[in-house]
């Protein structure tokens, strides 16, 4: 009987135990947190300099082979800086250059180097190491990924120690936007370190000796876990920072946490400061987490429905704006990102500004009109597809919500899953129908890089071939001014938008998360980052 | 003893042969180019051919195949196609960290699982034996990320008693070694429990008893020590899927471990990563198994080395 008894204990215990366990983990703060408001400003005190910043990332860098290949983000932003800076109304102004001038027409640039500018290993910046960078950047041996965003450049001479002149032998208005990118294309690196370490040589730059000039030099990158940074003494900031260098901060450290309940919850306890992506689903729980502040704002990414525009039923415009008028983006929006999206309408973002342009009336949502559409074009009883996805949770379930519109206009689709390697096969096979895609780039150059013939059939695998468009897009990139560059392509996207060459469905939303002890915390827009030199801690 | 596990380890080398072609094949046969994923979207035609090239990814796949093994002969397992980095350099940062989950993961296995076996076993068809069985099952049902997730949840976010993730410290290793350590502790103490049940009916047991020895005695130095064998060996084997196991325990804990490298590998069709992680952990599960057997032996004086 003693025995019995001690046995019932010894359950009771475990089943106690078991109980105190999943309560606790179940268990949530008893009063939520204020949510902050959005008209809210962080209180901001007297910057400090000091302590690490953790960022979680919930990827890490792409693969690096060259030089300019750090991956996006912000992390490029704290190493690098640009010849030139964009300022939060996207306008080029001083970076490493503190004035720029054109001459003949815009085909002589002049660009005048500040004198007071240092790579991280102490080499100083002057005309002859920018003119070193950019030539190996164009370099066809180096191969590098930015090579043709800098093949406006002819050729270039220095003209004092701190003059640089760039040649172009056509106007080309995109230049000063593309001298602006510190994020890998215009992000200014010791060359001379390059060519000691990069494939050239000891093949141990990128992973192992990175060296720029921004506010924050390279200390260690371990694979899969951590990449580490600490502040460069000898920064001197740029206008656009209110901070006048060096950064507040003694470092600042990118983990990456591929888990995002992983990444939150480190971000609840403390040991992660910003969270650079804030999936959907924990929006509403990071917001009730005392001390946790989030910012929302329009992002880059459009997410779309590809078509191969040159494969029946496809290749038929009506059928393109059937299954357009078919797809309810409003709803998708709502039900699969749980509203932290905007309905798409363009082939762009609409952070573009005066170069979106987006158009309801071909993208938006009329089903009845659609099934009139189909059958003008021969298609009244439907026909079947097949809708091609990665596995991502966010695009299968897009992917499963649009078999359903479809299906209301009497289309078939079959959704088919291919990890990423395989996806991009069938791509470059030329195997595919319909296949959803997102892209964030922020240079109107999208558009004739995914509808330009000259890239058909991989990168243009919508299959878009339309001399008349192309013509049209080199006049636009070769215009003599910015300003009839906008327009040219404002007048392409009226026409592209009309032929119905995708089925946009959203733009997501940047969602970033900080702590209130990060103070001064400032979101730019035009690339999706933030300036950590401004940041500084309050523990 | 020594000619033994010499003997052993050279009869590995056919397994790893085998194992590496069968994987080769797999990368082979699975459509996706590594190039494709490592250039990005924008990469030029041209782009694509020289890395295709640099990589030497345009030799036919047995040529692959033969030049990789001809490396490996020499100790050099490539660079990592993803990461421009040695791919033994990535094995040396990540193996310390897959190593330390798993062995601790099995250690919580052994000191969960051979006392519940045992106290089953000694009390079978009790109250006793009824809770181990629901612990059991109970333990292999739970998927290990899940209840990583529910641990991080109580001791590290509400307790906050432990960290959440990370690796480096033995704090941070205690939640992932018993989300990984708990589904190992069933099985061991199942097998403990039928293996003790089936040595305490032994005739030796009987005349221990006979001889008045106590029941503590009998259970511990005659019935634990034969019932031990099988569980050794249930041990041995269990490291290799321990292993595997940490792949996603890698994830939720944020370790930097061989799992979280091998997953991007393959995602990533990175070839050499994907063939030197796995000569690595085929490696460390041969190098389990014959722990395990000179365990055997010497727990048990009646297995000869031969």
């Amino acid at each position: 009987m003693k025995k019995l008894m001690s046995s019932k204990w010894l359950l009771l215990f475990v089943v106690a135990l078991s109980m105190v366990l999943v309560l606790a983990a179940c268990a949530t703060d008893e009063e939520p947190a204020p949510v902050p408001d959005d008209d809210d400003e962080v209180v901001v005190g007297e910057p400090r300099r000091g302590g690490d910043l953790v960022i979680a990332l919930d990827w890490e860098p792409d693969p690096v082979i060259d030089v300019y290949n750090l991956g996006w983000g912000n992390l490029p932003h704290d190493l690098f800086e640009g010849l030139l800076i964009s300022d939060y109304d996207f306008n080029p102004g001083p970076g490493i250059a503190e004035s720029f001038r054109f001459e003949e027409d815009g085909l002589v640039q002049i660009y005048e180097i500040r004198q007071d500018r240092y790579f991280h290993d102490g080499t100083k910046i002057n005309a002859e190491a920018v003119k070193r960078h950019f030539e190996l950047l164009t370099d066809e041996e180096v191969d590098s990924m930015s090579r043709w965003d800098f093949a406006f450049i002819s050729s270039m001479e220095v003209l004092d120690e701190y003059t640089l002149q760039v040649n172009l032998d056509n106007p080309f208005p995109a230049a000063l936007s593309n001298f602006s990118w510190s994020g890998g294309w215009g992000g200014l690196q010791n060359p001379w370190a390059w060519e000691e370490y990069g494939p050239w040589g000891e093949n141990t730059y990128g992973t192992e000796v990175v060296v720029g000039s921004g506010p924050f030099k390279f200390v260690e990158w371990i694979p899969g876990d951590r990449l580490v940074m600490e502040r460069f003494e000898d920064y001197r900031s740029t206008p656009i920072h209110e901070n006048e260098g060096p950064a507040y901060l003694d470092s600042v450290t990118y983990r990456f946490i591929f888990d995002s309940s992983t990444a939150v919850m480190e971000f609840e306890v403390g040991n992660v400061h910003i969270l650079e992506t804030v999936p959907p689903e924990f929006v509403e729980q990071v917001r009730n987490m005392p001390g946790a502040n989030v910012y929302e704002g329009t992002g880059w990414e459009v997410v779309y429905v590809g078509m191969a525009c040159d494969k029946p039923p496809f290749d038929d415009v009506r059928v393109r704006q059937a299954l357009n008028l078919a797809v309810n983006q409003e709803e998708i929006a709502e039900i699969v990102w749980m509203g932290y999206a905007e309905p798409a309408y363009g082939y762009i973002s609409p952070l573009f500004g005066d170069s979106y342009v987006g158009d309801k009336e071909t993208f938006g949502y009329d089903p009845e009109k659609a099934k009139e559409l189909l059958a003008e074009a021969g298609y009244a009883d439907g026909f079947t597809t097949e809708i091609m996805v990665e596995p991502r949770t966010d695009w299968i379930a897009a992917a499963e919500i649009i078999q359903d519109m479809l299906a209301e206009i009497g289309v078939t689709a079959e959704i088919r899953q291919y990890e990423r390697a395989g996806y991009y096969d069938k791509l470059r096979a030329e195997e595919q129908e319909m296949f959803i895609r997102a892209h964030s780039w922020w240079g109107l150059d999208i558009l004739p890089w995914y509808f330009h013939s000259r890239n058909f059939p991989y990168p243009n695998y919508h299959r878009y071939v339309n001399e008349e468009m192309d013509a049209r897009f080199d006049a636009a990139d070769y215009a003599d001014t910015y300003e009839e560059l906008v327009e040219g392509y404002r007048a392409i996207q009226v026409d592209l938008n009309r032929e119905a060459l995708w089925i946009p469905l959203v733009n997501t939303l940047d969602i970033v998360a900080y702590r209130d002890e990060v103070q001064n915390f400032t979101f730019h827009p035009h690339y999706g980052i933030r300036y950590n030199v401004d940041v500084w801690l309050d523990e | 003893m020594t000619s033994y596990i010499i003997k052993r380890l050279l009869g590995t080398i056919p397994v790893l042969l085998v194992a590496t072609l069968i994987v080769f094949m797999m990368l082979q046969l699975t459509p996706g180019d590594p190039v494709l994923l490592l250039a990005g979207e924008r990469a030029t035609p041209e782009r694509i051919e020289r890395i295709t090239a640099d990589w030497g990814l345009d030799q036919p796949a047995y040529m692959q195949y033969f030049s990789f093994l001809g490396r490996i002969v020499q100790g050099d397992f490539g660079i990592s196609i993803t990461r421009n980095r040695p791919v033994m350099d990535l094995v040396k940062m990540s193996l310390p960290i897959t190593l330390e989950l798993s062995l601790a993961a099995l250690f919580i296995s052994m000191i969960i699982g051979i006392p519940a076996g045992i106290i089953s076993a000694v009390r079978h068809g009790s109250i006793v034996d009824q809770a181990a069985l629901f612990g059991s099952l109970l333990g292999v049902s739970i998927p290990s990320f899940w209840f990583g997730i529910l641990l991080m949840l109580a001791f590290a976010v509400r307790m906050q008693i432990l960290p959440t993730s990370g690796y480096g410290t033995l704090a941070q290793v205690v939640l992932p070694a018993i989300a990984l350590g708990t589904a190992g502790a069933a099985l061991i103490s199942r097998v403990m429990r039928s293996s003790m049940l089936e040595v305490m009916q032994q005739d030796y047991i009987r005349t221990a008893r006979a001889k008045g020895l106590s029941e503590r005695i009998v259970i511990y130095k005659h019935g634990l020590r034969n019932a031990l064998l099988p569980v050794i060996t249930i041990m041995g084997l269990s490291l290799g899927w321990l292993i595997a196991g940490s792949v996603a325990l890698e994830m939720v804990f944020a370790r930097p471990g061989m799992g979280q490298l091998l997953v991007r590998g393959i995602l990533m069709r990175d070839y050499p990563v994907v063939q030197g992680m796995l000569i690595i952990l085929v490696l460390c599960v041969i190098i389990a198994n014959l722990v395990a057997d000179i365990l055997i032996a010497m727990a048990n004086p009646r297995i000869k080395f031969d």
